[in-house]
């Protein structure tokens, strides 16, 4: 195996390779069907660096902020991975990561929305949890709610349609794609 | 923060291409939709205090700590007024459910009119009677300081109580104001 390869197809494999290439060569069906052969996975070891360990910190508190979810957002979160091998936890995580990165805290999370229909109108609420890495400062919940949004212009099309939740800054919060019954 | 409405299929996956083994492939990855719109999200005005679905019962009532609801700028002209003497302004929704416990029988349900320093109220033989609307909160001696009662209460009845977050009413409201029995 070439050193800059990371991955490559092997013939088979067998219980035998597997258990003489352990902590080398990590044998496994990627796509759940082509045997491939990859170098043994290195996790970190400690002594961490500051930025491995914020890391781990940013991650896993991200992945507690999973059990927050109400129903409305959870159901929605599910609806929108059907039919994709990607599952809501791994966009949950991504998105929280992908924060984390551009401003070094976490992602504030949509917890709960709601929709209020005026018949012409509708404006989105939103109850965004939004937590730091710090461990000191306190979590804070709130609302937020959507400016007036105009259903007329949303007719104007065959597709569907959908709202989620950005920063001003175009970065994108941990919220579902919520499909909108226009 | 901005809440982002896109027209499209958000559950069709991107692709991205990346080379393996020298050959050029497709990547399944999330899909980058632009947003169609960006609609300007803000702390709300208005913040749920009370969210309550009480069990069956012959009455039911909200207590509550005027404390959570900010004074307005307007006076408390009751003989028994609020300790600083500013009216409060409070958002109810009630979806009210009714199975009769005997024959005859009939529901009651009241809300706080603080601007005429009582109680109003509606009542009926309807399976169910849905109200949401604002009103100032009256104030009551304590352990007498409750701003909805219902008699009797059934199951699947559900009430909810907001206030403002300044004191003062904004221009919108968290759910739309409607009274229907059915």
């Amino acid at each position: 195996m070439k050193g800059w390869l990371s991955m490559a197809k092997v013939d088979r494999i067998t219980g035998d390779n597997i258990e003489r290439f352990r902590g080398m060569v990590d044998f496994y069906l990627w796509k759940g069907g082509i045997p491939v052969a990859r170098r043994w996975p290195k996790k970190p070891k400690p002594p961490y660096t500051a930025l491995q360990a914020e890391a781990m910190a940013a991650f896993s508190l991200t992945c507690g902020l999973m059990r927050r979810v109400q129903p409305a957002i959870l159901t929605a979160w599910q609806v929108g991975q059907e039919g994709k091998r990607e599952q809501w936890t791994d966009s949950f995580k991504g998105f929280g990561m992908k924060y984390w990165k551009k401003y070094g805290d976490l992602a504030p999370v949509a917890i709960d929305y709601s929709v209020s229909d005026d018949g012409d109108t509708f404006r989105v609420n939103w109850t965004i949890l939004t937590t730091y890495i710090d461990g000191i400062t306190p979590e804070v919940e709130s609302d937020f709610i959507s400016d007036i949004i105009t259903k007329a212009d949303l007719k104007k099309t065959d597709m569907p349609v959908y709202f989620t939740l950005y920063d001003d800054d175009a970065t994108r919060l941990i919220a579902p794609f919520i499909k909108l019954e226009v | 923060m901005q809440t982002c409405i896109v027209k499209g299929f958000v559950d069709v996956p991107g692709t991205k291409y990346y080379y393996y083994h020298g050959m050029l492939r497709p990547c399944n990855i999330q899909p980058e939709i632009e947003c169609f719109d960006k609609i300007d999200t803000t702390l709300s005005k208005w913040k749920l205090i009370y969210d309550d679905r009480p069990a069956t019962a012959d009455s039911w009532k909200r207590d509550f700590d005027y404390l959570l609801f900010p004074p307005s700028t307007q006076s408390d002209i009751c003989y028994f007024k609020f300790p600083d003497h500013k009216r409060r302004y409070y958002f109810y929704e009630i979806y009210y459910v009714f199975v009769p416990r005997y024959d005859p029988d009939w529901w009651t349900v009241h809300w706080d009119h603080g601007i005429d320093c009582c109680m109003n109220g509606e009542l009926g033989v309807t399976h169910y009677y849905y109200k949401a609307n604002y009103d100032f909160l009256e104030y009551g001696e304590p352990g007498y300081q409750y701003c909805i009662y219902l008699d009797p209460v059934t199951l699947g009845t559900h009430v909810r109580i907001w206030a403002t977050t300044d004191g003062n009413l904004p221009d919108y409201y968290p759910v739309p104001i409607n009274e229907i029995k059915w």
